[in-house]
């Protein structure tokens, strides 16, 4: 009996608990269908206010338009960018809301785009919103553009239907022989925190309606300072050591000509070399070429591939020099030789910390690059030139067009 | 809610159980024909009479008087379950052809050309004799009855397996006669150690139930505990094998299966050489096995007929389905409603568009669709077998195309209910098939209530539940939990298989005698 009132009671228990269950009622549930889920924001500066613009998805008819298309820009569209100002990032966002009857759901954000102007004011502000919300990923991307983010959204991004998931592609390099290098909101952040304070960011414009990456941008601290073209932007991160890839590009004898040479499996080493009080870098770059593009009539012969060799090492180690000299007339190391240091002696860091944007646009910086050609490719050379109207063999070939 | 009316809501509730017990009576059978236990007389017409009373109204009781020489003959059997001619070659001829006077029983069963007789005495025995189909002659002045057996029981040939089919192996079935799947399993293991204890349970329906065993390699307290816990079945009918597994399972309130229950005479045979016993019910194609673990509802017998790498590809991908029947609609609930930034974006987005329009939460549409997919697996087995493929044409049409179109749920709850499906159905015994088809209703409810963090919850429920039982002294889990690194052998045959030539030992959790595989 005794048993029984011990199961009685603990039946009743767990029906109460299952009961209790079901009070939570779906308590902190959320339907897809109740969020406006945010795939790109724009951060711009609007008079003394930010404006931030949201590329959301339109809310469809139903289930019969889940398979349709649209074009972005074009009535058919599926998404939209929507904007509000505010004197904050935090503030526009809540200005935001007023507008959207849904709720905004950034944790899907892929790219974030800052205008110029609010750029070169200092994006703390906004990093601050960023990294305080609970829905923003580290992953998201991070760029900047030379005019408005607000353009940036509405262009067309090659053939994608959604801009921002478009320029997420633009600016993730899926190519491998492509310069660009991910910058996402983590990778940003570990470069501003870095000794060299100089984070960078991928930079795209607006062409004819068309979003272009147009290089990196170089920040001091939190603030926009330079905007690097692309062929300095492919040095720099040549120089950082983040691609494997170089294209180089050399004049022909023939006028309006050129040809060019991609460096690939290269392998940079970053040395500091310290004497005394004073520091200066040896900066090691090897590497194999392979032509894309030669000039006419030129030929893979042993003495050729030699000569082409050395023009090549010689346009790389210039076109190095010309971005070292670029960012020590500006005091900025956004090649990350102040890191460099740092990792090789904290202690010296720690004392010339202070002075080192100075001391950085006067270090000496030794570049030794030694690149050799090796493969032609799947030719050797342009199918006309090997023409003879006897049909001998090719010239390429030893012994060939000799009657 | 105050403890002054829990405590009230617990006095009720004690009130309505002690009066709900007061209703319940014990079941009494007054039947003369089971109590009252007599000799045979000597004299026939009191057998006669003791016939005709006890047999009254039973059509098919024949009763057939012999006169031969000086001796008075009675032949009785029933009609529906005995071989004609073996009753006329071996009783009815010999009987009528007989001149010299009977007198002694050893006398009459020489008279009889048939392979087995028995000498019953008492009418008890005699009548349960007639009932299970033999035939039974009494002669004048004998005190006593020949009980031959010529039974030929109407029933179906050895078929194929329909429940557990197989590609490869033995594709022979356990059908309802008992005779025949025993012999089924005497087939395989051709050794006087194969021991089979046969026993009647069922106060009227006097079912056979076989106990059978390997002597020598079983743990012998697993044949006494059977055998004790067989005595507790106690019903009046038993038509299934299922009857007695309710009675001699551990867990009785569980929802998995602690019993074993397989059609396949190879899954019976290779089962007892691991030092397990099985129990065979008459009328039921359907044996059982004990002791079991929850992994051996996820061997299916095909693993061993095909390479064991193939085979353990197979298992694994096994496992994980039977997990995913379980979890897989929870987790999409869960993931839609609760959380949305673990999905990957482009496929929030698909999902985002393909949901606008629907009126009904996640948690809502896909229970919708399970149980529409229930109610037509159900609709599709009770069917005859001509309509039941209409209604799966119909079901196709209405889970694929028309639930979407109509708008009531999003095309990719269609996809998760139709791969649960699929996962569902490769489970290999149906019994555990069956839980998992109602437990992922309540985890279905716990992802709609709490998410991610209610599956947890209910998974760790689970897998307490699972770990606290056992099933005849082997812990349900075994030998995954616990895990004992002694007998680290047995995990070749959980997620693996392996080959035959490793196969040293029997599954140490049996804890068999014999443990070497010779």
């Amino acid at each position: 009996m005794r048993m029984n009132k011990v199961v009685t009671r603990r039946a009743f228990c767990l029906i109460l608990a299952a009961v209790g269950l079901f009070l939570a009622a779906c308590g902190d549930k959320t339907e897809i269908t109740d969020l406006t889920i945010v795939t790109g924001l724009g951060i711009d500066q609007d008079g003394k206010n930010v404006r931030v613009t949201v590329q959301v998805r339109k809310a469809g008819e139903g289930a019969q338009s889940a398979g349709g298309t649209g074009q972005q820009g074009e009535s058919g569209s599926q998404y939209i960018n929507l904007a509000a100002s505010g004197k904050t990032v935090e503030e526009a966002v809540q200005n935001l809301r007023k507008i959207i009857p849904r709720r905004l759901y950034f944790a899907h954000n892929t790219v974030v785009v800052f205008g110029r102007q609010f750029a070169k004011n200092g994006i703390d502000s906004a990093l601050d919103f960023l990294l305080r919300s609970r829905e923003f990923r580290r992953t998201q991307l991070f760029c900047v553009t030379s005019g408005t983010a607000r353009d940036v959204l509405d262009a067309n991004v090659g053939a994608e239907q959604v801009t921002a998931l478009g320029l997420q592609r633009l600016l993730l390099p899926e190519d491998i022989e492509f310069f660009v290098v991910k910058i996402t909101e983590i990778l940003f952040l570990n470069e501003l925190l870095s000794p060299s304070h100089v984070p960078v960011m991928t930079w795209i414009d607006v062409k004819r309606g068309q979003a272009i990456l147009q290089g990196v941008a170089l920040f001091r601290g939190d603030k926009l300072a330079e905007l690097l073209p692309t062929q300095l932007a492919q040095s720099l991160f040549l120089l950082r050591g983040e691609t494997e890839t170089y294209t180089v590009e050399l004049p022909c004898k023939q006028p309006g000509q050129k040809s060019m040479f991609r460096v690939r499996f290269i392998q940079r080493e970053l040395k500091p070399v310290r004497k005394g009080e004073d520091v200066s870098f040896y900066v090691r770059i090897r590497g194999t070429a392979e032509p894309i593009e030669m000039c006419g009539g030129n030929f893979l012969k042993p003495e050729t591939i030699r000569e082409m060799g050395k023009d090549v090492n010689d346009e790389l180690q210039r076109q190095l020099r010309k971005t070292v000299v670029f960012l020590q007339r500006r005091k900025l190391d956004g090649a990350m030789f102040g890191s460099a240091v740092y990792r090789s002696d904290p202690q010296w860091w720690r004392a010339h910390s202070k002075e080192w944007p100075q001391m950085f646009a006067r270090v000496s910086v030794r570049i030794d690059t030694q690149v050799e050609v090796t493969r032609p490719g799947m030719t050797t050379t342009t199918p006309e030139s090997n023409y003879t109207p006897e049909l001998f063999p090719p010239k390429s070939v030893p012994g060939g067009n000799q009657p | 809610m105050d403890s002054l009316s829990v405590q009230g809501g617990i006095a009720l509730w004690r009130k309505w159980r002690s009066k709900r017990k007061a209703g319940l009576q014990p079941k009494v059978w007054n039947i003369p024909a089971d109590q009252q236990d007599r000799e045979v007389s000597p004299d026939l017409e009191e057998t006669l009479s003791h016939l005709s009373k006890t047999w009254e109204r039973c059509h098919d009781l024949q009763i057939r008087c012999v006169n031969a020489g000086d001796n008075r003959l009675v032949i009785v059997w029933l009609g529906s379950m005995v071989d004609k001619q073996l009753l006329q070659e071996g009783i009815v001829e010999p009987l009528t052809r007989v001149d010299e006077r009977i007198v002694s029983q050893a006398q009459l069963e020489t008279l009889l050309q048939v392979g087995s007789l028995q000498w019953k005495t008492r009418w008890l025995d005699i009548d349960a004799c007639l009932s299970a189909g033999q035939s039974v002659v009494f002669a004048e002045g004998i005190a006593g009855a020949v009980v031959v057996d010529l039974v030929k029981m109407p029933g179906r040939q050895v078929e194929r397996p329909v429940v557990e089919s197989a590609v490869m192996g033995p594709q022979e079935a356990f059908i309802e006669d008992i005779e025949q799947n025993i012999g089924l399993i005497r087939k395989r293991i051709k050794s006087p150690r194969l021991k089979v204890e046969v026993e009647n349970r069922g106060t009227v329906t006097h079912t056979r139930i076989a106990l059978i065993y390997v002597e020598g390699i079983i743990k012998p307290s697993i044949v006494a505990e059977l055998k004790q816990r067989l005595e507790n079945v106690k019903l009046d009918g038993i038509l299934e094998s299922n009857y007695v597994a309710e009675f001699i399972c551990d867990a009785p309130r569980t929802i998995f299966p602690t019993v074993q229950i397989t059609e396949r005479p190879d899954v019976i045979a290779s089962s007892l050489l691991q030092g397990r016993a099985a129990l065979i019910v008459e009328g039921s194609p359907m044996s059982l096995l004990v002791p079991t673990t929850l992994f051996s509802f996820l061997q299916s017998s095909e693993d061993y007929y095909e390479n064991y790498l193939v085979a353990t590809f197979i298992r694994l991908l096994r496992h994980i389905l039977f997990w995913s029947s379980l979890l897989l609609p929870a987790l999409y609930v869960a993931l839609l409603s609760f959380h949305q930034e673990m999905v990957p974006s482009r496929l929030l987005f698909a999902i985002a568009a393909s949901h606008e329009g629907i009126p009904f939460p996640t948690v809502v549409e896909v229970l919708i669709m399970e149980i529409i997919f229930e109610s037509l697996r159900e609709a599709g087995l009770r069917l005859p077998r001509s309509i039941g493929q209409s209604v799966s044409i119909v079901g196709a049409l209405v889970i694929g195309d028309a639930a979407v179109s109509a708008g009531l749920v999003s095309p990719l709850v269609v996809m998760v209910v139709s791969l649960t499906g699929i996962a569902s159905f490769s489970v290999p015994y149906y019994h555990l098939g069956l839980a998992s088809r109602v437990l992922r209703f309540s985890f279905i409810v716990g992802a709609g209530l709490f998410g991610l963090y209610g599956i947890i919850l209910m998974v760790l429920m689970l897998l307490i539940h699972l770990a606290s039982m056992r099933s005849f002294g082997v812990p349900y889990l075994a030998p995954i939990t616990p895990f004992v690194w002694s007998q680290v052998e047995d995990q070749k045959d959980v997620f693996f298989r392996a080959p035959f030539r490793q196969d040293k030992t029997r599954p140490q959790l049996y804890e068999s005698v014999d443990k070497k595989i010779p």
